[in-house]
């Protein structure tokens, strides 16, 4: 019966069409994924999978544990280019020629930008030029500094709790941190969320039919009347429903992702993940990261999914529950979140953050729970966990009593 | 092996479209009639266990339908008026479909499918699209549907609507030859339907049963009688405001009318012998069946 719901959907033309969207976006996301661009020593620039590998190789000179001797031979490293006759020439390519030796340790440079920084919020891609070597042990203690900083200014709302807990978070964090080239992880963690985001659009613009359409075929009263209809039919619309979301997020997600980190390198996943998030409070690595923003994605596109099956089979109609995701993903967007604390809070936690959890891993959206403080990435997890597990009996519930006018 | 209904009542909102309705069904064909609105689909959608009764109940073998659920279904076969299929389904697909879910296990399924795509003259375009089908192919899938489980009770809602006279006399053979040794229960407003193929007759007007036996009982117990008479034009006017007309023939010599009356309406006019059709306008009016206008 799986079978027979998956070829409803399929057959259709609205099918076929989702599933040429969902390939266009997959090609051109990865296409810019792997768009990775690598200066050679003549200043010419070259981008692509062949760049990567020679970024790589570059960058590879400067992986390891970055202590205060690596940070001193970074800074250094970067106060002799940056002061260079050729970085500092008007020439285009001389310039270039000077980044080609930065673009080795450019991922330490930003971090260097974010650590020196004025200002906790502020990010200036200069900062590192005007570090010098002395100035390498205030590295890490910088970092809780700056949030100390920020979180006494006067427009932070952080209760004492609060406070306390982000900077229990920055100092449990493990230090020296271990520095690795990280690009194939790094557009992972940028283009992800568009394939993420996608596909659970296009996952769910397909399962608002599974229900809706059998009531728009007028095809809902031979359905009930038959022996399994509202037994092992209506639950082979709910496996085919999970299956399907199943299938059009793993399948372009892994492809994905199998072709940008293949492509790319996969090295650094041992890596906090703070040297591409800096700022981010939560002491996991690079790879647990990006665990967390696949199985985050898949977890939010089976919440969508299932509320807009939800939908379609409560009031019968694919256009209403076609929007549902729609609505989800982009009104958050459009409030804003200043307005009021509870509305930042509710915000911080509807299903679209699942989506995007690299852009999570950066926020400082905090849940106090009794006298618990967490984030929001753990909470997210439990609560859609939670809601994914109730909405699958109450989906079959409502769609097997259904009444027909 | 009876339906019975008992005092069964469906209200929506302030209507009511079934109105303590009780009767029993047993084996053969049981035609439906009332004009558009009478509770004919809701009726039908009560025995399928669509829509639940707000009052009264529908009892098989003694046990209430609604109480067996799945076993109950599992003996119905059900053609809704508005025939829904999956378009983009073959029609071998689509049975094949509704086979699974009907609990036909895949052999069972695969024969018994052979064999309906020749009983119902759909076995050169199985691999066609439902979408297709031309409008009496798609009916015709449609009982093939309905029967693939073999049902004891088969439900068939105006299952000749909108066909040509030619698919409909093929369509109403077909239930005749498949209404064996089962309670086939055929709604309808077209009168010629269960004249020919109905066992026993159920009157149906404003979702009560107002009359139920054979064709013959029905029009022994007509409460009125048939008479034709032609009439100069200008004088046939009255009548037809008068009277209950059946029939307006035009001839050369007048206008005659077909003109259901207890008493001649006018001393020539002849007796004739009462049809389904004159019992239906009795009962019902002439608006009966407006929508289609089909007898």
């Amino acid at each position: 019966m799986v079978k027979y719901e998956l070829q409803k959907l399929f057959s259709r033309p609205l099918g076929k069409g989702a599933m040429a969207a969902l390939a266009a976006v997959l090609l051109v996301t990865t296409f810019f994924a792997c768009g990775v661009r690598w200066t050679d020593q003549a200043g010419q620039n070259h981008t692509g999978p062949a760049a990567a590998r020679q970024l790589r190789q570059q960058q590879k000179a400067w992986a390891g544990v970055l202590d205060e001797t690596m940070l001193r031979r970074a800074i250094q490293a970067n106060w002799d280019v940056s002061h260079s006759a050729d970085a500092q020439s008007q020439d285009i390519t001389r310039q270039n020629m000077a980044y080609h030796q930065s673009q080795a340790f450019g991922a330490i440079r930003d971090l260097l930008n974010q650590a020196y920084s004025s200002d906790f919020q502020s990010y200036d891609y200069y900062t590192a030029d005007t570090v010098t070597p002395d100035q390498a042990p205030d590295f890490y203690t910088n970092r809780l500094k700056l949030l100390q900083q920020w979180m006494g200014e006067e427009e932070t709302t952080f209760t004492p709790a609060e406070e306390a807990y982000l900077t229990e978070q920055y100092q449990a964090a493990e230090t020296p941190f271990l520095v690795d080239y990280v690009t194939g992880w790094q557009q992972f963690y940028d283009y992800s969320p568009t394939v993420i985001m996608l596909s659970a659009l296009i996952a769910s613009f397909l399962v608002a039919g599974i229900f809706a359409q059998e009531s728009q075929w007028k095809a809902d009263a031979i359905f009930f009347s038959t022996r399994h209809g509202r037994g092992k039919g209506t639950a082979a619309k709910v496996k085919a429903g999970v299956l399907l979301l199943t299938g059009l997020y793993w399948v372009p997600f892994l492809v994905f992702a199998g072709l940008t980190l293949g492509l790319l390198g996969t090295d650094g996943a041992g890596c906090p993940v703070q040297v591409i998030a800096w700022k981010s409070f939560y002491n996991i690595t690079v790879g647990q990261g990006a665990l967390l923003i696949a199985l985050g994605g898949y977890l939010g596109t089976l919440v969508l999914g299932l509320l807009t099956m939800w939908m379609s089979a409560k009031t019968g109609s694919a256009m209403a529950s076609a929007v549902l995701p729609f609505a989800i993903i982009f009104v958050p967007a459009l409030l804003l979140r200043n307005t009021s604390a509870l509305l930042s809070d509710i915000l911080g936690l509807l299903p679209d953050k699942l989506l995007q959890l690299n852009r999570d891993f950066t926020y400082f959206d905090l849940y106090q729970l009794g006298d618990t403080v967490t984030g929001a990435v753990p909470l997210l997890f439990a609560l859609y966990l939670l809601l994914t597990v109730l909405l699958i009996p109450l989906l079959y519930r409502t769609y097997r009593r259904r009444q027909l006018k | 092996m009876a339906l019975i209904l008992d005092g069964l009542t469906k209200t929506f909102q302030t209507t009511t479209a079934v109105d303590r309705l009780s009767c029993t069904l047993d084996t053969g064909v049981y035609g439906l009639l009332g004009v558009n609105g009478a509770g004919k689909t809701t009726l039908m959608r009560m025995l399928c266990t669509l829509l639940t009764p707000t009052a009264g109940q529908v009892t098989w073998q003694g046990k209430d339908i609604f109480t067996l659920g799945a076993d109950y279904r599992a003996l119905l076969g059900y053609l809704p008026q508005d025939f829904g299929f999956y378009p983009d389904f073959t029609v071998q697909d689509y049975l094949r479909y509704i086979a699974c879910l009907k609990g036909l296990r895949p052999a069972a399924a695969k024969e018994r499918i052979e064999t309906l795509l020749v009983q119902v003259g759909l076995d050169q375009v199985r691999r066609q699209k439902m979408k297709k089908l031309s409008g009496g192919m798609r009916r015709r899938a449609g009982i093939a549907q309905a029967v693939l489980n073999d049902p004891e009770i088969l439900i068939l809602d105006e299952p000749t609507a909108g066909l040509d006279p030619k698919e409909r006399i093929r369509f109403r053979n077909l239930i005749s030859e498949l209404a064996q040794d089962r309670l086939v229960l055929l709604s309808t407003h077209i009168v010629s339907d269960v004249e020919y193929i109905a066992r026993e007759i159920l009157l149906m007007k404003g979702g009560r049963l107002v009359r139920q036996g054979t064709a013959q009982d029905l029009l022994a117990a007509a409460p009125t009688k048939v008479w034709t008479c032609t009439l100069p034009r200008d004088r046939a006017d009255a009548f037809l405001r008068r009277y209950p007309v059946a029939n307006v023939k035009t001839l050369p010599q007048g206008t005659q009318l077909r003109i259901l009356a207890q008493q001649p309406p006018v001393p020539e006019a002849a007796e004739e012998t009462m049809t389904l059709e004159d019992l239906f306008l009795c009962y019902f009016g002439e608006t009966g069946g407006d929508d289609h206008g089909e007898v």
